[in-house]
């Protein structure tokens, strides 16, 4: 996957339970996912995933679950956002999402791999996400959240993908350096 | 019926797309289907048919598309769509776009493009070792019903 992801154009991936180093020249990040759906369950896995870890995901929920988490401290990204709620993310979460510097994940993946009304939904929801990182100005991730190296998709596959909500290139490229950043700033320490 | 002069043939533009993985072989018709599908899934007939789709070749790992001139954003976004090809599951990233074939078929055939196959045998039985561009070497069983997973190393060019 890592020589896929050279051969792609990729110079770094965020693997989930991977150790982070390097592989064939490109820089691995050890993500930890967290799918806990309380407050509570996030705080205990967070705990655990304090350590050995240079990004921390959370999937999103309902507004008060999404408000709560986005001023966790250790949170660096609130990802599935497509796939909660009508109402979870409003102007209120994404003014929170930028004093805190949380990025929210445009997730690809649904974009390649859905047909028909259920693509539209995520299209909807990505193009009013977009509208309110455009306004609010919180960071951004585009993921493809590959299982295989099917899955993964070069830039400008992505810039092509993220063309359809809307989302220019530049606002793609500096997406996808937002990972990186996010744990350098993790690395650094408060 | 006479041709067309080329001032008045429609713009077309040309799409070199790498199949991946590398030992996916699959049929030129499935390809369409597939690619055709995803145009319209995406677009719709109406974006379809400005799009004009054609796969004109598909071969040593490589798949190259034709649409029309100025479409070339929609084909990239639905050809990053596909997934799938009959019963192979594969994807298809896109090389190069280019505004004739020349320049497509000049890029297949630049050293290190595409794969080289060579015969590898091992405990009596045959192997294909497909060598890829950026160092990957995929052993396919020749005898396809019986599936076997094998751990290679590559020593002075010759696979162990």
């Amino acid at each position: 996957m890592a020589l896929e992801a050279r051969e792609a154009g990729l110079d770094s991936l965020a693997a989930a339970g991977a150790p982070s180093g390097e592989i064939h020249g490109v820089r691995l990040f050890s993500a930890a996912v967290i799918h806990e759906q309380t407050v509570k369950g996030v705080i205990a896995a967070l705990r655990a995933a304090a350590k050995g870890s240079d990004l921390v995901l959370v999937d999103a929920g309902d507004q008060g679950f999404n408000r709560a988490v986005i001023s966790l401290r250790g949170v660096d990204v609130i990802r599935q956002v497509h796939r909660a709620p009508n109402g979870a993310f409003t102007h209120v979460t994404a003014r929170m999402a930028a004093d805190h510097g949380v990025a929210l994940e445009f997730d690809l993946q649904p974009l390649v791999h859905l047909r028909g009304w259920p693509r539209q939904r995520v299209l909807q929801s990505h193009a009013r996400l977009l509208r309110l990182q455009r306004k609010y100005g919180f960071p951004a991730t585009v993921a493809t959240n590959a299982r295989s190296m099917l899955d993964l998709r070069s830039p400008r596959e992505m810039a092509a993908l993220t063309r359809l909500f809307g989302m220019g290139e530049e606002e793609t490229l500096r997406a996808l350096a937002t990972p990186p950043a996010l744990s350098g700033r993790r690395r650094e320490g408060p | 019926m006479p041709s067309r002069l080329p001032s008045q043939r429609d713009r077309r533009r040309y799409l070199l797309c790498r199949v991946i993985p590398a030992w996916a072989e699959p049929e030129p018709r499935a390809v369409f289907h597939a690619v055709c599908e995803a145009v319209t899934t995406l677009w719709g007939d109406t974006g379809a048919a400005d799009i004009a789709p054609a796969v004109l070749d598909c071969s040593r790992g490589y798949v190259v598309v034709r649409c029309r001139r100025n479409t070339e954003a929609q084909m990239a976004a639905a050809l990053a769509t596909v997934t799938r090809a009959g019963e192979n599951r594969l994807a298809l990233r896109q090389v190069l776009t280019s505004g004739t074939l020349h320049g497509i078929r000049r890029r297949m055939q630049e050293p290190g493009a595409g794969w080289t196959d060579t015969q590898v045998m091992r405990d009596g039985r045959a192997f294909t070792a497909r060598r890829s561009a950026g160092q990957k070497v995929d052993l396919i069983a020749e005898e396809k019903k019986s599936p076997e997973l094998l751990f290679f190393t590559e020593d002075e060019g010759v696979v162990k």
